[in-house]
Order: structure tokens, then sequence, then C-alpha cells
């Protein structure tokens, strides 16, 4: 390989590794970039109506500050309230599982699978007076467990709003200078790849969002008309987990089942609830993705495994979000690549140019 | 007082992109209203003299619109050298037969002064009949136009010379 060649791949494999290193401080940039990439079709909206963008922008993102704001107070209520609702209702929660635990305890044992692994016996104990000291002391640290996630997350909401203002008001720029950066006979490639990104990431990124305000949505009035303890929390919930593949419906469904399972105690109430969660995932599955999510990237499903783990592993809750946008983005960057190659190297055909060099014209 | 408001607010670069595109051919028949969604469609680039912007044998996958400069286009006619097909001014546009497939450039082009350029990449024009149809029908009306008449002229020059029509003042580059 010449030196020429070899010097740009080995900039780009030292910039992956410090990025690699950083990615806890280069995190909230991602994150700020795909939160202006998102907004940018509202930016948009005033611009093709002639509107300067720094105008634009600040309509935006005042409206949002204001939207974020109110949002936030809502939920900061809410969750206070809930909070010493938690404190005075778990106890009873936890004496409410015990007691259908106890209950059920001996049909559990009946079943072959526990009987071998002698799951009665592990419970029984669990539910003997020291499960129930551990059960409480889990309780009492609930406020220090929320604590060591909400100050990262306080310093989150400070930084990445202030990093979205600049990256949605020079967002075009950076593209504009990227183009004059390249030289120019490379041009159109970098087109061809900015654009292709555009075209599917876009359509991916906002369908993943229509699917997770329709799953939000939909869960809270289904569990607010069930009457369902928390519907706002587990509503938002739904939402968020929708995003993550495979992991997300899971972790949505338990959610509500276990509360419902806290909350009325019956094994009815449970399966009351995942029928409700089942019938929204059913109407996701089958009526909204076929029409938000038709143009986008599609992964192999063992490639969104490595991929969600390799997410896990990089960035924890957020890795996992971002996991599958990331993949989407190295696809079509193969998939763009691919193509380049192949028209540049002539291994495609133009078929129907052929088929048509044939009729005559008239 | 409405006038400062609107200056305020209005982006001065809208209206001067608009005039200027407006006299393109390519989209004379834009709708006004459209006009906006085509500038989202568009990329810029300032190119240096003696920039290459394709080479003949590259894969174009754009349309290029001349604003300002001067661009050459040029043809390989034999081992290192090359003839001037035609030297292109503000307002003329080249590469549009790229919007439709991916073959290679027929010729080479060149900025011989410094020019800026609008490129229409060819997913582009495909959002845009999506999002602007107006628009991208009245692009790609103005390209089955261009395409008939230089199909037409091909073959007339492919004639005896009797039955042949006046010889195009510039070949086509795809």
């Amino acid at each position: 390989m010449s030196s020429q060649k070899a010097i740009p791949l080995l900039l780009l494999a030292a910039l992956t590794y410090l990025l690699f290193q950083l990615h806890a401080v280069v995190f909230p940039f991602i994150l700020a970039a795909a939160i202006a990439y998102l907004l940018n079709p509202l930016v948009a909206f005033f611009e093709i109506r002639g509107i300067q963008r720094r105008r634009a922008v600040l309509i935006v993102y005042l409206a949002l500050i204001c939207l974020f704001v109110g949002l936030a107070y809502i939920g900061f209520s809410a969750a206070l309230q809930s909070t010493a609702n938690i404190g005075a209702e778990l106890p009873v929660y936890v004496k409410q599982a015990r007691a259908f635990l106890s209950r059920n305890i001996d049909v559990l044992e009946r079943m072959p699978l526990f009987s071998r692994l002698e799951a009665g016996v592990w419970l029984r104990e669990r539910l003997g007076q020291e499960g129930h000291a551990w059960m409480l002391s889990f309780v009492e640290k609930i406020p220090s467990l929320l604590g060591v996630h909400v100050v990262p997350l306080l310093e989150m909401t400070l930084l990445v709003p202030f990093l979205v203002f600049f990256f949605m008001l020079d967002g075009p720029a950076f593209l504009e200078e990227l183009l004059d950066f390249v030289p120019a006979r490379y041009v159109e490639m970098t087109l061809n790849i900015l654009v292709e990104i555009n075209f599917s990431l876009g359509n991916y990124l906002r369908g993943i969002l229509l699917q997770a305000f329709f799953m939000g949505l939909a869960a809270g009035i289904g569990y607010g008309v069930m009457g369902l303890n928390y519907t706002v929390y587990i509503a938002c919930w739904v939402a968020l987990s929708s995003m993550i593949p495979l992991l997300g419906p899971i972790s949505a469904a338990l959610a509500g089942g276990v509360v419902a399972l806290f909350q009325w105690g019956s094994v009815t109430a449970l399966l009351k609830v995942l029928v409700v969660y089942g019938m929204i995932r059913f109407v996701d599955e089958w009526v909204l993705q076929p029409l938000v999510l038709r143009r986008a990237v599609h992964i192999h499903p063992l490639m969104l495994v490595f991929t969600l783990m390799a997410g896990a592993y990089l960035g924890g809750f957020w890795g996992l979000l971002f996991a599958v946008p990331a993949a989407c983005m190295i696809k079509v960057l193969f998939s763009v690549g691919w193509q380049w190659y192949r028209t540049e190297y002539g291994a495609r055909s133009f078929n129907v140019s052929a088929e048509a060099a044939q009729v005559p014209v008239v | 007082m409405f006038n400062r408001l609107k200056s305020y607010w209005l982006d001065p670069e809208f209206n001067r992109k608009k005039q200027f595109l407006k006299q393109v051919p390519f989209f004379r028949n834009v709708p006004r209203r459209e006009f906006g969604r085509l500038f989202q469609a568009l990329a810029q680039r300032n190119y240096q003299a003696g920039d290459v912007l394709f080479k003949e044998g590259d894969v174009g996958r754009a349309l290029f619109i001349l604003e300002w400069g001067q661009i050459e286009i040029a043809r390989r006619i034999g081992p290192g050298k090359t003839q001037r097909i035609a030297v292109l001014g503000p307002g003329d546009y080249f590469g549009e037969v790229s919007l439709l497939d991916d073959q290679p450039r027929t010729a080479s082009a060149t900025a011989l002064t410094p020019s800026r350029v609008y490129l229409l990449y060819k997913t582009e024009l495909g959002t845009l009949l999506e999002g602007a149809p107006h628009a991208g029908a009245a692009i790609m009306a103005h390209l089955a136009e261009v395409l008939a008449a230089r199909l037409r002229s091909s073959m007339n020059r492919n004639r005896p010379a009797a039955a042949a029509g006046p010889e195009p003042l510039m070949e086509e580059v795809s």
C-alpha cells in the first residue's frame, strides 16, 4: 500500500481509537448532534419559507425550551408526589407480594421444573423475616440509588441543550465546510455518502420516534383506563424502551406486569396488563411499523443482538439506545462504499439502458 | 416598520438564490412556493481555478449548476490529448444525465476561474419528487425535453448530409 493511502487510513484508525477511549466525553456531543439532526426538519420548515436560519433556530429552540421546562415541571411534581406515595405504598406492596407468593408457592412446587430446582425452598427462605428485612432495606436504598443516576442526568440536562443550540445553528455550515475541505474530484462521492446516510438514518430515526410516541400514547390510554398506578411513568418507559429492540419490549411488558401484580396482587390483573401490552405491540408490529419503517435500514437479528451487546458494553443504557442507529449508519457506509466500488469498477450493468438502446427511436 | 421587520426575519440569500435559479432552464417551471424545498436539496461548493470537478470515466452522480465562474468541458481524443468541447458560464448546467443512471462521465470538467457550483444529487431529486412533486416534475420534464432534443440531434447527425439538421453547439456531458 502506498504511503498516500496508508496515512489517511492510519489517521482514521488513530481517530477511531481516540474516540473509543474518550467515549464518555464524546457521548454528550453525539447525543446533541443526534437531537439537532432530529430537530432539523423543524428548522427547515421555516427556512423553506425564506426565514434566516439563525431566526428559525431561535424560534424552534425557544419553543422547545418552553415545552421542556413545562414538561420537566409537571414531571418533577409528579415524581415528588410519586416518591412520597412509593414510600408509603411500598411496604404495603411488599406485604401483598409476600401474601401472593405464599398463596401460590404450593402451585409452583408442583411444577416439575421448579420442584427439581427446589425453587419452593428458596422462595420460602426469602419470604421469611430475613427476606422481608432485605426487601425493606432495598426500599430504603432507592433514594441513594436514584441519586447516583440523577446527578449525571442533571449534568447532561444542562450541557446537552447548550451543545444542541450550536449544532442546530451551524449544522449545514459544517457540511459546507466538509464539502469545501474534500478534494474537488471527490465532492460527488462525499455528497453521495452524506445523502445516503441522511436518507436512511433520517427515515429510521423519524420512524422510531413516531413509533415510540404511538406506543407511549397507547400504553398511557390503555393502562389509564385499567386504573394502573404510575401509568404516566410506565407509558414513558414503554415509549423509551420501544426504541431498544428485543430487550425493550420485554422490559416494558415486565414493568406494567410487576406494577399490576403488586397493586392488585392477582395473576388475572397481571395477565390483563400483558394482554393490553400485547394488543399495542400487535398494532405496532402489523400496522405501524410497515408504514413508518418501510424505508428504514434493516439489520439481521443476529447482528442486532451483537449491536445491542456492544452498545450496552460501551455506553450502558444510552449505548443501548444509540446502538441501532449507529449500526444503521455503519451499514449505510458499507452499502454506499460497496455500491461505489461496483459502479466505479464497472461491475454494475444498467439493464434498462441496454434494452432501451435496442428499441428504434420514432 | 414592516420592511425592517421583514428584513430582520427574511434571508437575503434566499431571494438572491431564487432569482438566480429561476434563470436556469432546469428550474424555470418550478413553482415559486417550492423553491425553498429546492434549496434544501442543493449542495453548494466553491472551486479554485484548476480544480478538476470530475474526470472522463468517473461515475457521475450529480447535476452541476454553475452560479459564477467558468468551467471547461473537455474530452480525451488520444493518449495525452484532450479536446475542449465547451466553456460554460454562469447559469449553465452539466452532468444532468447522472440524475438518471450511474454511468461513467463522457467528458472531464475543470474550473478555469474561481467558481461556485450547486450540486443536485439524484437521491435528493427523488426526495424532492415526493416532498415537492411540482418542482420534481418540472425538473424531470425539462430533463426529458433535453434528452429528446439530443436524441433527435444525434439521429440527424447520423443521417445523410442532405437530410441532416444543424450541428449542435455543445455535446452532452453525462
